[in-house]
């Protein structure tokens, strides 16, 4: 670590001692270019990319006077003195005129936030481009002093396609990533640090910064909002395993029952299977839900529920029930999950060497030693990081939960803040985004802690696996 | 000797076919579960008697009223369309960024690759509702008259679609870079390499992204019901968002026979699509995803 | 093949193009237009309302553009039970509709966000004038000492009352709901009394005890300061009970939503049901001539006979404080709540108005319905000044008696337990 540090601050100064010495050494064209970007290059025969460095400029400081530069003023005024943010409330007034209270506006809390970060990640990329252009116009003095033509813009474009291919490949994705999810993340981020929900609802009121206020709440300062959050967090942990593993055996198992060679029409079974995933899952999920409702008297309860009652005589007490509502809601996510795992393992089994089967057989091995030894090693060493992501997802379902039971049933005893007993941390997330429980800031607290969930189990993992496969393909 | 052969296999053909027997009863007996619920809602379409619940499996009263109903009187036909048009458009941006972001990262090793990579990964790890609100007012800004439209889904849907780059670039990692350096040593530029020789290759990954891409819309609820909060114009919506709401408790009394119809109707065309593409898809996951 | 995957995509593009084109410039559903005479200004407005008063409020909005020839109007409609439309607008008030419909109890949630305009002038005034005091004072907060009035009220009947088939049930079984569940259980049938789910029905029970109740101060802004509730004493303990014995009865269906209780209707398994007037018409298709109506049953609670209280709910029409056309709106409101309106409301759907001239008429006063209604806002409490944190707690407290076999095993000491919990998330 020490070492990482040291060398990073060499570089560090290095850089500095560039920029800086660069400007001391330069020319009157490169001194320039460090106040009017572009100008060293339009002096020196690169007048196009001078002209759209110089463009980058107008438009920055354009962005800055007209519209960013309030913002940001607004932000970090309240970031530091620990207040509100904005300062300016809204109210209404009489208006004889038309005869109605008109409503003058204030300072929207969120969209200075909104517009902050947008702001600063804009400074951001600005200052990458204006070294960029800096460190061009240095370099092209040194070009032109020893005598070479600089390149053309013709060729600068052509670079496009080939040297700088990558470039081009990359920047709409990466601008749209930027733009609709950078941005908006680290707003919520920081939204997490400040008071806002129901009550101070933007633009009639400002909310304030508290800092790590909500984060103390959470994690044991408010007992009842910490016991709902470790209890909807264990859930979702059990949640998540079982609906990975159940979905994995079972496609497994369902793939190495139709992959004997004794199966006729292989196809047939595969395909009737398929038809369950190929159903968009919103419809699966919506028709299972109804079919589940558990109502006072067999009339007003669903399907299931009714033939679970005539068959067996056994009250299906779904949305109801607590634990059965999550045995039932893990036996569903089978249903609509265990399909795809089937093909993908029948993909794979297929690939297995069937000399490791053949040299197995002539060894003596029955079909249990042959899974045990043979089949299951290989499956779970080719699909090991399949698994992982699968329960990353899972720790982030939300259409199965939220579209089967919503959520319900809730418990008073020890579930607050709007979070009943089966729902995820995305579910709760979602339900104290929008809706009755409107809390923005604990959505965004959960948020973050999902996150620092997820990236703690990826990095263990990954680092595990990585180890694994760095040895040998398994013998 | 032949004595002992025939009783070898005269046993072992025994055992054969007690388990082919077993075998087949249980997978038909799977099948039948899996395919219940489907059933159900195929022959509660057909449903004559109004009303969300019902004592008997199959209608006592079969009617294709539901399916008239449906185009007719409803806005389903349009909300079909919308989610049509949405899955299209975002479909077709969402494949051209992952294709391309994958293809960059598997194949140049430029200086910011491996910080990108490691960000990407960090951003990936948020829950993907979590930023809705934010993006929500970024559309305000964006389309400020028609921010809860059309445009706006596809806003959603297909932006972020960069972080969804592994599985293909996984794939482009088994495509062997011996390919792209014969092609350079005859004078291809990077672009060509990719337009003309990698993706031709590629037909398994491109239609396993496209696939991915389009069913996607078709089952989103969350974002949907997000950016589509509180939109006068119901007829804006897409099909799970519309189908949610007759599920509601205020119009399930008298929706919910429709909303099988529409389910049908929704289901059909992708299932028969998901059919068709079933061999890319699997050649796709097991190519890219499992191999990490 | 990369061809003709490029030929289908091309053809579904195109199809979805044409689609969505046709599609888009058809995103104004339901516009109405009057005659235009040149010189008038042009509106667009957004009205939420239910989905059964959509018909009704397009006629409605059509008349209103009529009777003003000399500007242009374009309404759109929106589909927004009255319950829940409060947190709907909420999510975005500044995008919202500029009129709608809410319950009463939402008003201090709206204005404390802003989302309600305040009424003023002379339409404030009109406005006192032909409604009833109750509904007004639904429509009134006070801030800083001035009473000021945020909604227009229109509907005044947002209330249970008991609906009965008259051939199962006598008159004077359903004076008592212990006669009531007994009648029911030797016939085999239900009463379906929503005392699961959802904690306006819940209620009653508790406000039987006028000692029971709950109190918010609210700050100058209507953020709520302060809430104090004392449903976990003695008194709720003995409420608690009493809901046990009920469960246990056999007869009691709790578990039920308005799309339940229509079905059982409909098959004949529920004989009496606790609901409000927005049911009326579906019930009335089933059981006719034999539909009767009488206030809550007397229910055994802590060995006395006590009336079932309830709460009486107003819904109000709002205009939206960011509405780009306030004046135009407050026009609408409260051409939406006037007297021809009112009558017409009643008149098509049954529901109770507040409308002074309209309640003195003929029709409503013999409406059978109506009167129930209205005996029963005498002592019903009014629903206003309710915590926000009071329903999501209440809709969970009877879990235990629908999850257990025997809801009467559930114990004194977990009773208590819940009335604990209970109180601790509605106090502030």
């Amino acid at each position: 670590m020490p070492m990482d540090l040291g060398s990073f601050f060499k570089r560090l100064g290095r850089k500095c001692g560039d920029f800086f010495g660069g400007f001391a050494r330069g020319d009157l064209a490169t001194k320039g270019s460090y106040l009017v970007m572009g100008f060293g290059h339009i002096r020196r025969g690169q007048a196009a990319r001078g002209l759209m460095y110089l463009l980058v400029e107008i438009a920055f400081i354009a962005y800055l006077a007209l519209f960013g530069g309030q913002y940001l003023g607004k932000f970090f005024y309240g970031f530091f003195t620990g207040g509100s943010v904005g300062t300016v409330e809204t109210h209404d007034f009489w208006n004889d005129a038309t005869g109605v209270y008109e409503k003058i506006p204030g300072d929207n809390s969120f969209k200075i936030i909104l517009y902050g970060v947008l702001t600063i990640c804009i400074i951001v990329f600005f200052a990458i481009i204006y070294l960029s252009s800096v460190r061009e116009s240095r370099e092209l003095e040194r070009t032109v002093l020893a005598g070479k033509k600089p390149q053309g813009f013709r060729q600068d474009l052509r670079d496009l396609g080939d040297k700088k291919f990558h470039l081009t490949m990359l920047a709409l994705p990466m601008l749209g990533l930027f733009l609709f999810t950078v941005v908006p993340l680290l707003t919520m981020i920081l939204i997490a640090f400040t008071n806002y929900d129901a009550s101070t609802e933007v633009p009639q009121h400002l909310f304030r910064w508290v800092g790590f206020a909500n984060f103390g709440d959470i994690l044991g300062g408010n007992a009842a909002m910490s016991g709902t959050f470790l209890r909807v967090l264990g859930w979702t942990l059990v949640w998540a395993f079982f609906a990975t593993f159940t979905n994995y055996f079972g496609g497994m198992i369902l793939a190495l029952l139709i992959n004997q060679k004794v199966v006729k029409h292989k196809k047939l079974f595969r395909t009737i299977f398929v038809a369950t995933i190929a159903v968009p899952q919103f419809v699966s999920l919506l028709i299972m839900s109804k079919m589940l409702t558990y109502g006072d008297s067999l009339e007003m309860s669903g399907i299931i529920v009714q033939m679970v009652s005539r068959i067996f005589g056994a009250e299906l007490k779904f949305g109801v029930g607590i634990t059965v509502t999550r045995v039932c809601i893990i036996l569903v996510n089978m249903w609509i999950g265990v399909p795809y795992s089937m093909l993908i393992c029948s993909g794979i089994l297929m690939n297995i060497p069937a000399e490791l089967y053949e040299s197995s057989r002539i060894d003596g091995a029955g079909p249990v030693a042959t899974f045990f030894y043979i089949t299951l090693p290989y499956m779970l060493f080719v699909t090991g990081p399949y698994l992982i992501t699968q329960f990353i997802g899972n720790i982030n379902n939300f259409n199965v939960i939220y579209l089967l039971s919503g959520g319900a049933p809730g418990d008073l005893l020890r579930y607050t803040d709007g979070a009943k007993s089966t729902d995820l941390l995305i579910t709760w997330l979602y339900k104290l985004s929008l809706g009755v429980d409107r809390n923005y800031k604990l959505a965004s607290v959960i948020g973050i802690l999902v996150f620092l969930i997820s990236a703690t189990m990826s990095l263990l993992v990954y680092n595990k696996s990585s180890a694994v496969q760095k040895e040998d393909e398994f013998q | 000797m032949a004595k002992d052969t025939v009783t070898i296999r005269g046993g072992m053909k025994a055992r054969r076919t007690a388990n082919a027997v077993t075998t087949h009863t249980v997978l038909t007996l799977l099948g039948l579960i899996w395919l219940i619920p489907l059933l159900y809602l195929v022959v509660q379409s057909f449903r004559g008697e109004p009303g969300a619940w019902s004592s008997t499996f199959f209608p006592k009263v079969w009617t294709l009223d539901n399916y008239r109903r449906l185009f007719f009187e409803t806005q389903f036909p349009r909300w079909y369309l919308n989610t049509l048009f949405v899955a299209v458009i975002s479909c077709i941006i969402t494949t051209l960024f992952v294709l391309a972001v994958s293809y960059v990262f598997s194949r140049v090793r430029f200086r910011a690759r491996r910080p990108m990579m490691n960000i990407m990964l960090v951003l990936g790890m948020f829950p993907g509702f979590m930023s809705m609100t934010a993006v929500y007012f970024l559309l305000k800004i964006l389309l400020p008259n028609s921010f809860q439209s059309l445009a706006s889904l596809i806003i959603v849907y297909s932006a972020g679609a960069a972080l969804s780059y592994y599985v293909a670039k996984g794939f482009f990692d088994t495509v062997p870079k011996g390919l792209d350096e014969a092609a350079r040593i005859d004078g291809a530029t990077a672009s060509e390499v990719f337009w003309h020789i990698i993706l031709p290759l590629s037909k398994s990954i491109v239609i396993y992204t496209i696939l991915i891409s389009f069913i996607a819309p078709w089952c989103d609820y969350i974002f949907v019901s997000f950016i589509m909060s509180g939109v006068s114009d119901t007829g804006l919506y897409t099909v799970s968002l519309g189908m949610y709401k007759w599920l509601e408790r205020e119009q399930i009394q008298q929706y919910f026979t429709t909303f099988c119809a529409a389910a049908v109707v929704v289901a059909v065309p992708i299932t028969a699509l998901f059919m068709w593409l079933q061999r890319y898809y699997v050649e796709g996951i097991t190519g890219g995803a499992v191999k990490g | 093949m990369r061809k003709r995957i490029a030929l289908a995509l091309s053809v579904l593009m195109l199809a979805a193009l044409l689609a969505a084109c046709g599609g888009k410039s058809g995103t104004q559903s339901d516009s109405s237009q009057t005659a235009q005479t040149s010189g008038g200004q042009s509106y667009t407005l957004t009205v939420w309302c239910s989905e059964e008063d959509q018909a009704m409020t397009k006629e409605m909005c059509n008349a209103y553009a009529a009777a003003h020839p000399e500007n242009t109007y374009k309404f759109l409609y929106g589909v927004q039970g009255e319950n829940d439309a409060a947190d709907k607008v909420l999510n975005d008030p500044e995008s919202g509709p500029d009129v709608f419909a809410f319950a009463s109890d939402q008003i201090n949630k709206l204005i404390q966000a802003g989302a309600l305009a305040r009424v003023g002038g002379e339409i404030l005034t009109d406005l006192q004038n032909v409604n009833s005091e109750g509904s007004v004072d639904a429509c009134t907060v006070t801030i800083d000492g001035e009473n000021r009035v945020y909604a227009y009220p229109c509907t005044g009947d947002n209330t249970y009352f008991l609906y009965y088939d008259s051939t199962k049930l006598s008159a004077d079984d359903v004076k008592s709901l212990d006669k009531m569940l007994e009648s029911a259980k030797k016939q085999d049938k239900l009463v379906a009394f929503r005392l699961y789910d959802d904690g306006w029905y819940l209620s009653s029970f508790f406000f039987a005890d006028p000692e029971l109740k709950y109190s918010v101060t609210y700050s100058d802004d209507l953020t709520e300061k302060s809430v104090e509730i004392n449903y976990d004493n003695a008194k709720g303990l003995e409420v608690m009970k009493a809901l046990r014995g009920y469960f246990a009865s056999g007869a009691l269906s709790a578990n039920v939503d308005d799309s339940k209780v229509i079905a059982g209707v409909q098959n004949g398994s529920i004989i009496a049901a606790v609901t409000g007037t927005w049911m009326r018409s579906s019930i009335q298709n089933v059981w006719g001539s034999n539909m009767a109506v009488a206030v809550l049953p007397t229910a055994t609670i802590g060995g006395k006979q006590v009336q079932l209280n309830g709460y009486f709910g107003y819904k109000l029409l709002g205009v939206n404080g960011y509405s780009q056309n306030k004046g135009e709106a407050h026009k609408l409101a409260q051409w939406l709540t006037n007297e021809a309106n009112q009558t017409k409301r009643f008149e098509t759907r049954g529901l109770g108005p507040t409308n002074k001239a309209v309640m003195a008429s003929d029709a409503v006063k013999n409406d059978a319905v109506i009167s129930v209604v209205l005996q029963q806002a005498e002592y019903f409490r009014t629903q206003k000044g309710v915590p926000g944190s009071y329903w999501t707690p209440m809709a969970s407290l009877t879990k235990q008696f629908v999850e257990s076999e025997d809801p009467a095993t559930v114990s004194d000491a977990t009773l208590q337990e819940l009335l604990d919990a209970l109180c601790k998330q509605i106090r502030k």
